[in-house]
């Protein structure tokens, strides 16, 4: 009894999903307290509209094919938000994993690479948009780039970290085995990997601030687009679900990365 | 100066950090076969030694030779066993193991590819045979039945034994062994001690172990004992070799618990007690029992039969 609501409570699992439901819960009626609210005081208001406002909106928007460009928004949108991040991720971790795993593992690399990464890292993509205007076309490009700065930095910098705990004498028994300099890469590499894909899961955030920012400079289509023509029509009825779908994705793309870290290396979170 | 009947040569080797000397003037010359303990106080360079052996670090001054050939670095001929860190936390025991002999057999590329059948769970023959090898190193510690566990599904003593096999699987000619068993409950200890010693009779291996444990591997492995002790005269100017000295049971035949109980390997490792951990004794350096380790042997053996 003494442990019960202690610091070592055993909480069951339909204490943890109601636990964790009640949260959302409050915020559904929370929201729709306060939409009500401001609906019955002007039935044209579109700061808080209704659930089943945005439910109809949404319907509409989904299925609407868009009369100038013949395409339907919506799809397009996220089409284009998926490539900009594929893209910009994908690129940022190979490039990350070559320099870091390189400048982890041979210390004249580390020596020459790791100032000017160092020094980059601590600028911030947004302080030098006017530069990355003449890198890069403002649309798609942009965004990729503006993930991979925000991305790639924290990613070497991580992945030189990662390779400097692997204990001195996994180095030596490699050695021993025959293994070559490059053969220590590769080991080091596969050591560091679920450490880095997980370094990868954290900074998330990051990238999607940067692809949405990276949008709103001037792409075509991408969810941060939408939210960011729409909002200059105050519509939310779309940039809510919209935030909620971003989210989704998000969270889609996190659990994948915890699913692939728990299932390709087990051993990772045992040795933990 | 090179001798072909020493595997390993140590000649006039001095390690120092900047000001700081932590060995000086260290002669010594090991045979096939011998398992030497390196025993000596915390800081004694113990494992400083072990290291230049092993050629993790090079020497300020003086000469390594391995099979008459000059130690520039670890090579695939010593195998290496620390306390902690002996097996890489990404391969279950089996791959531990075999890691070490594609290392050996294969190319950096060749190597790439077969870690991409791997991914694939796609397995050539070559891959078979190497595992097949693997099965067999781990049979020989008894640890065939453990082969898909990772380290962290393993205790102590089974991750010692995998590493040993993993050591093993690629013949090296010395076993290296830094404070191997030190994290190890007293019944592992003896059945590791046991499997050892069978291992290096059936490789003739040549074992260099380091440890603390002067009542429990000193006797049950040493056939020769070698004691670093700091060595001052005013300021400390590293440590020394103050007792090299064979077993006084080498070349009976009996077995590991008789040799741990004979009086003579009491008085043998007494004596060490005495000579290196005693400080009173040890600020004269002539008290050190310095001989020839070939020399000493026969003393102690002339000393053994004229007893029996």
């Amino acid at each position: 009894m003494r442990f019960k609501f202690g610091n070592r409570a055993k909480v069951p699992l339909w204490g943890r999903l109601v636990l964790g439901f009640l949260p959302f819960l409050m915020a559904f009626f929370i929201y729709d307290h306060f939409s009500k609210e401001r609906l019955l005081e002007n039935p044209r208001d579109k700061v808080l509209p209704s659930i089943s406002k945005m439910y109809d909106s949404m319907s509409t928007f989904v299925i609407k094919i868009d009369k100038r460009s013949g395409t339907n928004q919506f799809v397009e949108d996220i089409k284009a938000s998926m490539g900009s991040l594929f893209a910009g991720i994908s690129l940022a971790f190979i490039f990350a994993l070559c320099i870091g795993v390189l400048a982890g593992t041979f210390p004249f690399i580390n020596a020459s690479l790791m100032p000017i990464v160092n020094v980059f890292s601590s600028v911030p993509p947004a302080a030098i948009v006017p530069i990355l205007f003449l890198i890069a076309d403002p649309g798609y490009e942009l965004s990729i780039l503006f993930i991979f700065l925000a991305l790639f930095f924290v990613l070497v910098k991580d992945i030189v970290n990662q390779i400097k705990k692997i204990p001195r004498n996994l180095n030596t028994l490699l050695f021993t085995k025959g293994a070559s300099e490059w053969e220590i890469g590769r080991e080091n590499l596969y050591i560091i990997m679920p450490s880095i894909l997980q370094s990868l899961k954290i900074n998330l955030p990051l990238v999607w601030f940067a692809l949405l920012y990276g949008e709103t400079l001037g792409a075509q289509y991408g969810l941060g687009t939408r939210i960011f023509i729409l909002k200059r029509f105050s519509a939310n009825d779309i940039i809510f679900p919209y935030i909620i779908l971003i989210t989704i994705i998000a969270m889609t793309i996190f659990f994948s990365i915890e699913f692939i870290i728990k299932k390709r290396y087990p051993w990772y979170l045992g040795s933990k | 100066m090179k001798n072909d009947n020493y595997l390993i040569q140590i000649d006039n080797l001095d390690v120092s950090y900047g000001k700081h000397h932590v060995l000086k003037s260290v002669n010594l010359s090991i045979r096939q076969g011998e398992i030497v303990c390196f025993v000596g106080p915390s800081g004694a360079g113990k494992s400083t030694l072990l290291r230049q052996i092993l050629g993790e670090e090079l020497p300020s001054r003086g000469i390594i030779n391995v099979k008459n050939q000059k130690v520039r670095g670890p090579n695939r001929h010593m195998g290496f066993i620390a306390q902690n860190y002996s097996l890489f936390p990404n391969y279950t025991a089996v791959g531990n193991v075999t890691q070490g002999l594609y290392l050996d057999q294969c190319s950096f590329m060749k190597n790439l590819m077969y870690d991409i059948l791997k991914l694939f769970k796609i397995k050539t023959p070559f891959m078979k045979s190497l595992e097949k090898i693997a099965i067999q190193n781990l049979k020989l510690v008894e640890m065939d039945e453990h082969a898909l566990k990772y380290p962290h599904q393993l205790s102590g003593g089974q991750k010692q034994r995998v590493a040993i096999a993993s050591a093993l699987a690629l013949k090296p000619s010395v076993l290296l062994m830094d404070e191997a068993f030190s994290a190890l409950d007293p019944e592992t200890k003896m059945a590791m001690r046991k499997n050892l010693i069978e291992l290096k009779e059936k490789n003739n291996l040549t074992i260099i172990f380091v440890t603390h444990d002067l009542d429990g591997d000193v006797p049950a492995l040493a056939t020769r004992l070698l004691a670093l002790t700091p060595h001052y005269d005013g300021n400390q100017s590293g440590a020394k070799i103050a007792f090299d000295s064979a077993h006084p049971l080498n070349g009976q035949n009996i077995s590991m618990n008789e040799r741990i109980k004979s009086p003579f390997t009491i008085k043998w490792i007494e004596r060490v007690k005495h000579e290196c951990f005693n400080p009173k004794f040890r600020q004269d350096e002539k008290n050190f029992s310095l001989e020839h380790p070939d020399a000493r042997q026969q003393n102690n053996l002339e000393n053994v039969n004229e007893t029996i």
